[in-house]
């Protein structure tokens, strides 16, 4: 059946419509841009040795390798019946059948059929988890040959990696119609045998239905970057002994070299430092940045605090793997820097904080 | 201020959106989607005595997405699965339904070689006439029928079942 344009196009934008809004900064592609600007120039105020070198290993470097093998995909003809099927088992009836049977000797299976966790970003309403219910229709002789391969029986005296291993829980429905959910054979060490995890990941999995489960993420979240439950260090660090609690800062500089630009994460309290839930945040650069980062650069006499507070922010820069500060929103309103020392945060940063959180 | 900076400033302002759309057709995942967006800026606005023009700065940008996007594509080793999509009476809930909906498209996208899913973004997203699209990819337009016709064909069998399922 040919495919209506115009349908199509339709089905384009709404797809589309669905892509989460841009969330980085042009800030952060100006120093990219600068960069290379810089490595372009270089490259033509270089000698002509170097320009030279250049041609040689350009068209090399640049040379694609092949593409890779495509898979071929089974034809859907069949997948429409099996995906009735599909629907008619119960994703709990999988959990629960765990332990699994031995395929029968005479057992032919037409369809696979799993339930499979993945996290899904609803354009507007957030990161919920949804079900996926899904069904495979080829390879599988290679699978139930797999299946029915007995498991290895572990020796007396066998160091194994304790490593975890999960197989997705599976059915398989058989040309009888009869519906199975079978053993896994395992290995010397009790983890799945790779003959089975072979065929199981050649299997063509085709997404017949999407169940929803609970929400993961909210939009607030999403839009904020921002992570759902950042623990309250210095909530946590007061707990300590005195011994292992951070100590004072003399002040300076909280970030070396100063950030572009600053993402600032609000969060409270619910049952102790450890258990919290995100309140707002959002970006800051330019001079709210700047006055954010001069109102939280102070020094302490002393980390202690005798004030207990509920909310705290944290202060993070944008580089990959740099160590964020938190600030205490409320009791003493300390900051605890990235080398691990107490600071001071002024009523201005507070109010900064407070702004981006909105 | 540099006048790439202007004009990355102005791009970003009105049209950032509308390139993280397109940059999200072609690649079918949203974070892939961003960094695509933001190579093809640096290397559009990378180029320092060749920056973009005001007027012609979205649609630069966007020939860079898809050559990028293809020239990605055809490194990556990553399987592409072929799933083709079949709708459920059981999700008639509307937040299941959109994604399983999405997932029929992206995962029908999915099976076209990167030319086929760039020429089909081009052609019946942003409306360009073959000869157009032909011009963006570097190809003759003999090519972009070809891979149109391919596409299509492809697509109807990924997507008619779903109307009948």
């Amino acid at each position: 059946v040919p495919i209506d344009e115009q349908e199509l196009r339709q089905r384009l934008r709404a797809v589309a419509a669905q892509a989460s809004p841009p969330r980085f900064s042009v800030e952060s592609l100006v120093s990219r841009i600068r960069r290379r600007h810089a490595r372009i120039m270089a490259a033509i105020a270089g000698s002509f040795l170097a320009v030279a070198a250049i041609a040689v290993a350009v068209p090399i470097g640049l040379s694609a390798p092949s593409p890779p093998p495509r898979v071929s995909a089974s034809a859907p003809g069949n997948l429409t019946a099996l995906a009735q099927v599909a629907r008619s088992v119960s994703c709990r009836a999988t959990k629960r059948q765990a332990v699994g049977v031995p395929v029968p000797a005479r057992f032919v299976a037409v369809a696979a059929i799993q339930c499979i966790p993945s996290d899904q970003v609803v354009p507007g309403r957030g990161l919920w988890q949804f079900e996926l219910r899904q069904v495979a229709d080829h390879g599988l002789a290679r699978l139930t040959a797999a299946l029915r391969r007995p498991s290895a029986t572990p020796p007396r005296s066998l160091l194994c990696a304790a490593y975890g291993m999960s197989v997705p829980l599976f059915a398989l429905l058989g040309s009888d119609g009869r519906m199975i959910y079978p053993h896994v054979p395992t290995d010397e060490c009790g983890h799945p045998q790779e003959q089975v995890l072979a065929a199981l990941g050649a299997l063509h999995w085709v997404t017949v239905s999407a169940q929803r489960g609970r929400q993961i993420e909210t939009q607030a979240v999403i839009e904020s970057g921002c992570p759902a439950g950042w623990k309250d260090m210095i909530g946590f660090l007061s707990g300590l002994a005195r011994d292992q609690s951070p100590r004072p800062s003399p002040g300076g500089r909280v970030f070396s070299p100063r950030p572009s630009w600053l993402r600032v994460c609000v969060y409270r309290d619910r049952s102790g430092p450890l258990d919290t839930v995100f309140v707002g945040g959002g970006r800051i650069s330019g001079t709210a940045e700047t006055a954010l980062l001069a109102g939280i650069a102070a020094g302490r006499d002393s980390a202690a605090c005798a004030r207990a507070h509920t909310m705290f922010a944290v202060v993070v820069p944008p580089q990959i793997g740099a160590m964020p500060a938190y600030v205490e929103i409320g009791g003493c309103q300390r900051v605890l820097r990235p080398d691990n020392r107490i600071g001071q945060a002024s009523p201005a940063a507070l109010v900064i904080i407070n702004q981006a959180r909105r | 201020m540099d006048s790439w900076r202007q004009t990355l400033a102005e791009l970003a302002t009105y049209r950032l959106a509308s390139l993280k759309r397109h940059a999200f057709l072609l690649c079918g995942d949203d974070a892939q989607a961003e960094d695509l967006v933001q190579d093809a800026l640096v290397r559009a606005f990378g180029r320092p005595l060749r920056a973009p023009r005001p007027g012609a700065a979205e649609a630069y940008v966007r020939e860079i997405m898809v050559n990028l996007f293809i020239d990605g594509a055809r490194r990556q080793s990553r399987w592409r699965r072929a799933v083709p999509l079949l709708r459920s009476a059981e999700a008639a809930d509307d937040m299941a339904e959109q994604v399983v909906t999405r997932d029929a498209l992206l995962t029908a996208l999915s099976d076209l070689s990167p030319r086929q899913r760039a020429c089909v973004v081009l052609r019946y997203y942003h409306d360009l006439p073959v000869a157009q699209v032909a011009a963006a990819l570097g190809v003759g337009e003999g090519s972009v029928k070809r891979y149109l016709s391919e596409a299509m064909t492809r697509l109807a069998a990924r997507l008619s079942p779903a109307e009948n399922g």
